[in-house]
């Protein structure tokens, strides 16, 4: 729980210096989308201090992509044993 | 160096691009990729390693290529001229996703050697936050300052490469390689599959980086980076062949570790022993450079995607995002065995031949070139810095945009 408590204070104080440090009109939109990441960022540390179960892309690349991989490392293992 | 390097901080050199190249190939595939490699092809493993050099280097004709079509533009900015701005938007997004895992991934390794070699007791994610606020840093400096350090890491990586090859070569047992081809060509072909997407596919970095080679540099960067394929398939087949002539096939498939195991083999004459740390620093310096590059990449992509004029607000957020991904990248051993060397190699061919190769199919077909001007944050920050001294904040981005600082 203090290491949630802790990672929410040190995003806060990141938040501030990159919305200070981009505090021009121009810069909003570099502002808006780097406070969105930072946001997701947090939320990711806080779910793995608190254990909770969190999306994995490796997950999703998995269940994309298994389905090309296992045929060829069935392939790649048939006669692989040391003669 | 040109007048303005210093000023702009974006350009390099073709040699600079070569040697970065290099790093990111003897990163965390050094030391990782020759047990995978060993466990398929066995013996054999060095051949597969031999021939993996001609694919290396077709896939760089390919980033070449596109790089000759569209010389200043990277290839998410290329892409939104071939296939439109919606198509390619989506595309971007697969390569945000594909460098942001592979950022989480090279963290991951990093932690899991440190922690099984030289800090056993540190926690995980203690060993992934002090890396990645040194990460963190260097990515926000720029690409002439990562460049510049990779010179200097380039020389003393081959250096303790070279002294330890050195060091084991009366220990080489050349029956370790009997019988040779036992099992015909099939077996180290079979051996390039995990190759193919780690450390080759990833290579696709690079064409986000040859908009910033220096312009009068460029007619030297197709020589320089064919020079730099020719040594990473040299050291791949050197390191493998000592694994396997040092320390034989079993022992080399089952380390997790291979190239530091190899080094507890050295011992001259009870002096020279306990040279492991030499490579655990080499190869911690080498998989540095990776990190960073590929954080460096997937924070300018994030931007180009997202229309960003500068990508340095992004850096820290991503370093929030890459650190507790890497924590969960991997649930234990065998989910990480079956990612890396089985599902990693598909997304990653995907990524780092396939589209590639069709973004250069449209643009032969569709005859289209470009020789604009990139949009190099690099530049416009600088010039934002440069004139900011005197300007206030909005006036300073105005002009910043209609005065790019020259290159």
């Amino acid at each position: 729980m203090l290491a949630s408590i802790l990672i929410v204070l040190l995003a806060m104080v990141v938040g501030i210096l990159i919305w200070k440090h981009n505090g021009t009109k121009r810069r909003f939109r570099e502002r808006k989308w780097a406070i969105f990441i930072l946001l997701i960022g947090t939320v990711y540390m806080v779910g793995q201090a608190l254990r909770f179960p969190l999306p994995n892309p490796a997950d999703w690349i998995m269940a994309v992509c298994s389905p090309i991989s296992n045929p060829i490392i069935s392939w790649i293992k048939e006669g692989s044993v040391q003669k | 160096m040109s007048k303005n390097a210093g000023i702009n901080n974006a350009e390099i050199t073709s040699g600079q691009c070569a040697k970065l190249y290099i790093l990111f190939a003897l990163g965390s595939s050094a030391l990782i990729l020759p047990t995978v490699v060993i466990e398929i092809a066995k013996q054999d493993a060095w051949l597969t390693m031999l021939l993996a050099g001609p694919i290396n280097y077709l896939v760089l004709m390919i980033y070449l290529a596109l790089a000759d079509r569209f010389p200043n533009l990277s290839l998410v900015q290329y892409m939104e001229k071939l296939i439109g701005k919606w198509a390619a938007k989506a595309l971007m997004l697969t390569y945000v996703l594909f460098f942001l895992v592979n950022s989480a991934l090279v963290l991951r390794n990093i932690s899991d050697f440190l922690g099984l070699s030289v800090l056993p007791i540190t926690p995980t994610w203690f060993i992934d936050a002090i890396f990645m606020l040194v990460v963190i840093y260097g990515v926000c400096l720029g690409i002439e300052t990562m460049a510049r350090t990779g010179e200097i890491l380039y020389f003393w990586s081959t250096f303790v490469i070279f002294i330890i090859l050195i060091a084991l070569l009366y220990q080489l047992d050349y029956k370790n390689f009997e019988p040779l081809l036992y099992n015909g060509i099939l077996r180290p072909i079979k051996g390039l599959y995990p190759i193919l997407g780690f450390p080759i596919g990833e290579f696709v970095f690079i064409t986000m980086i040859f908009p910033l080679v220096r312009k009068t540099d460029r007619k030297k960067l197709r020589k320089s980076l064919k020079l730099a394929t020719v040594m990473i398939t040299a050291y791949s087949v050197l390191l493998t062949l000592f694994l396997i002539g040092v320390m034989g096939v079993d022992e080399s498939s089952r380390s997790p570790f291979a190239v530091y195991d190899l080094a507890k083999n050295i011992n001259i004459e009870e002096i020279l022993v306990r040279v492991e740390i030499l490579v655990a620093m080499i190869w911690i310096g080498t998989i540095f450079m990776k990190l960073v590059l590929c954080v460096y990449v997937l924070s300018v992509s994030t931007a180009q995607l997202l229309g960003l004029s500068n990508y340095r607000p992004l850096v820290v957020p991503f370093g929030f995002v890459v650190l507790p991904l890497s924590l969960i990248i991997y649930r234990n051993i065998a989910h990480a065995r079956v990612f890396s060397a089985g599902v990693w190699t598909v997304y990653s061919v995907f990524q780092g031949y396939v589209l590639p190769l069709l973004l250069l199919i449209i643009a032969v077909i569709m005859k289209k070139r470009d020789n604009s001007e990139g949009n190099s944050f690099e530049n416009r920050y600088q010039a934002n810095e440069s004139i900011g001294d005197n300007k206030s904040g909005d006036e300073t981005d105005s002009i910043a945009t209609k005065e790019p600082a020259p290159t």
